[in-house]
């Protein structure tokens, strides 16, 4: 347009001058008027159009964004995968594709919902037909479909469906590893258990920083054992079904390493959809959780003793009658009313007897000896979930008597576990941990608590304990279990009460030279008939030995049959 | 009016914008086949991610433990005794059998007998 209109003026111009030899102002003027007036109509046109343009653009870019937000993908952190000290997968990170649908662009509601149904079944009709046919730019139909639904969706070819993927913490376990994996929030960043753990040794920076970017993260081995975990959890769950228990907890521990490799605490929770898992109920009984643990202390006031080199294995004490102290009667449970050598206090469980060993060894020496073993003070481990044990503000002589027997002071089974094993791996008190420890590193952090020829003196009466005491049921053959088992009552209304109780029960196997300690708590089981009693021995026993007879081989423990009754042989020498 | 050197630079100078026009555009194909392969390999990698999910969905012990259950009369399936775990070095402590007895006539025995293991035909 105006290429063409130039050309002309020019070519008029030229015409103008070729025609006559003298350059007539006039007529030049009177052509070049007409032409300039031309010049200036197609400025004004083309200035127009221009304006025009420029105008419509400046109102595009000031106009109002109408356009859809569609919603940013959720920017969840990457986290390793947690696995287990075989490399079995405990947790790791999935992509899922959420459903959105902008119902503007929505051509025919009705098709589009029938069309839906074919992938989504149970997609609510009515509710789904309300939001399409609103005003909104944009609706969440389904969060988190399976690849499978995604693409099935996508082939079905609606117009206005979109996705985007977020990722999302998966459990492929479920329940069976909950309080040990902990949780994480909708931001995939750890608020309980391992997972906390884990952003705590610096994997939370590394997210701020930005470095932390899917593919970079190397998997995080715990010493948990998927196989050994899940017998756990089912003999546990069935224990408490059978018994009526409120609560039932357990713990496989390395007695050489201190290595957790299973522990669960029930009821707990789908890590998957922990709608429930902060109910007060399904903490993690076994580390956040402190109990009196009843006769299964004796196993330490025995240790004391035996250790102070005041009490000599062959030494005996008169539990002939009930013990008067301030007011208070110590009785026994399995009374056998005459004089009773150490062994023996162990196994018939003398309240008695034990206090006495207590006594020989003071107040000042009992508390000193406990805290030695970590009882009295908070459990250093992985997991932040982890309660300070409770004891008497000021010790005395009653409180001693009483704490000799497993009442007075009130841990966690985590640690409690712990100790047993120092009493019975040769003395060295080993912090427990959740990730794997090789046995020299435990060696070299392990503080010695008791002397090796106490816990030889302590494995055999375990040992005995299985072959004549309370923890027959518990008895693997091959395995050679050695036990202890304790009742505690629990206080009711400020008293203690004979009818609930809190059954705890120590194992551990081989008993000559343990390899692990299984430690299992049933919390208020009921008996399973009526008329027969649901004592730890009843209750906890079997439930100990079925786990052994499933996990030992699991664990690579060997089974012998060549050393039967040696306790016998040593403790009666 | 031309001289041949401007002819010769002419030519140069187009043939140079013909080669970097063909260089570029074979960049920017090949930029978009690189694109396009990242995103098949990130898909590659999140169904390989799934997958191993999967897997470990599938090998869960509770699993295992359902259809061991489901499974244990019709493959006769029973569950590991303390007894039936052996070493090596205790194998060998097994004394031979005599050279001179009847092999055969032990396999028709052993045939004969009433439990079946996975080794004999039914």
């Amino acid at each position: 347009m105006r290429l063409p209109g130039l050309w002309k003026t020019r070519r008029a111009a030229a015409v103008g001058a070729g025609n006559s030899g003298i350059v007539v102002e006039g007529s030049r003027k009177a052509v070049g008027g007409r032409g300039q007036s031309r010049v200036f109509m197609a400025m004004a046109v083309l200035f127009g159009i221009y304006a025009a343009i420029g105008g419509r653009l400046v109102q595009l870019g000031l106009a109002e964004d109408e356009v859809v937000n569609l919603p940013e993908s959720r920017p969840t952190a990457s986290r390793p995968d947690l696995v287990d000290r075989n490399g079995e997968v405990l947790a790791t990170d999935i992509k899922t594709a959420s459903l959105f649908a902008e119902p503007r662009r929505i051509v025919d509601v009705d098709e589009a919902i029938e069309k839906l149904l074919t992938v989504l079944p149970d997609l609510d009709y009515e509710q789904t037909y309300r939001r399409l046919s609103s005003e909104a730019g944009f609706v969440w139909l389904r969060r988190q479909l399976s690849p499978r639904q995604q693409s099935e969706i996508l082939a079905l070819g609606v117009p206005g469906l979109g996705f985007r993927t977020e990722k999302r913490r998966f459990y492929p376990g479920g329940s069976t590893v909950s309080h040990v994996l902990g949780l994480v929030d909708v931001d995939n960043k750890g608020i309980a258990g391992i997972e906390k753990y884990i952003d705590n040794q610096g994997l939370a920076d590394l997210q701020a920083l930005g470095l932390a970017a899917p593919g970079t993260l190397e998997p995080v081995r715990l010493s948990l054992d998927l196989r050994v975990q899940y017998i756990l959890h089912d003999e546990l769950t069935q224990a408490m079904e059978r018994f009526d228990a409120i609560a039932a907890g357990g713990v496989v521990l390395n007695a050489r390493t201190g290595e957790v490799v299973a522990m669960a605490s029930l009821p707990d929770y789908d890590p998957n959809n922990p709608y429930n898992a902060l109910e007060k109920d399904r903490l993690n009984r076994m580390s956040a959780g402190v109990f009196e643990m009843g006769s299964t202390f004796k196993l330490f006031t025995t240790s004391m003793a035996l250790d102070s080199g005041l009490v000599d294995i062959n030494d005996k004490f008169d539990a002939t009658r009930p013990l008067q102290l301030g007011g208070f009667t110590i009785r026994d449970f399995y009374g056998k009313k005459r004089v009773l050598s150490v062994p023996e206090i162990l196994i018939y469980s003398s309240n008695i007897g034990t206090a006495k060993m207590a006594d020989v060894v003071g107040i000042e020496g009992h508390r000193e000896f406990l805290k030695r073993i970590g009882l009295l003070d908070r459990m250093s481990t992985e997991l932040p979930e982890v309660a300070h044990p409770t004891e008497p503000s000021t010790w005395k002589k009653i409180n001693s008597v009483t704490i000799s027997f497993g009442h007075g002071v009130a841990t966690t089974p985590l640690q409690t576990a712990a100790a047993v094993a120092a009493m019975l791996n040769g003395g060295k008190l080993i912090p427990p941990t959740f990730l794997p420890r090789t046995e020299e590193e435990a060696n070299a952090i392990g503080e010695r608590v008791i002397s090796q020829k106490t816990s030889a003196q302590v494995r055999y009466l375990l040992r005995l304990n299985t072959e004549k005491g309370s923890g027959r049921r518990a008895e693997v053959p091959g395995y050679y279990v050695g036990t202890k088992t304790g009742t505690a009552e629990k206080v009711v209304n400020g008293r203690y009460s004979n009818s609930t109780r809190f059954n705890t029960f120590i194992a551990s196997f081989p008993a000559n030279d343990p390899e692990y300690i299984v430690f299992v708590v049933l919390d208020e089981p009921k008996p399973e008939k009526p008329g027969m009693s649901a004592t730890s021995g009843v209750t906890n026993a079997p439930l100990a030995g079925n786990i052994i007879r499933r996990a030992a081989p699991l664990l690579g423990v060997k089974p012998d049959f060549g050393h039967e009754s040696e306790a016998l042989l040593v403790s009666y020498q | 009016m031309f001289r041949t050197t401007d002819i010769i630079l002419i030519a140069a100078m187009i043939s140079a914008a013909g080669f970097t026009y063909m260089t570029k555009h074979e960049s920017e194909a090949l930029r978009d086949q690189v694109g396009a392969l990242e995103t098949r390999i990130q898909l590659e990698k999140d169904a390989i991610d799934l997958l191993k999910a999967d897997w470990s969905l599938l090998t869960q012990p509770r699993r295992l433990q359902k259809l061991a259950d489901i499974y244990e009369s019709e493959l006769a399936l029973k569950p590991l005794e303390p007894k039936q775990v052996a070493e090596f070095d205790a194998l060998r402590e097994i004394p031979f059998r005599p050279v001179d007895a009847p092999v055969g006539d032990e396999i028709g025995e052993l045939l004969r007998d009433e439990t079946i293991t996975g080794g004999v035909a039914q």
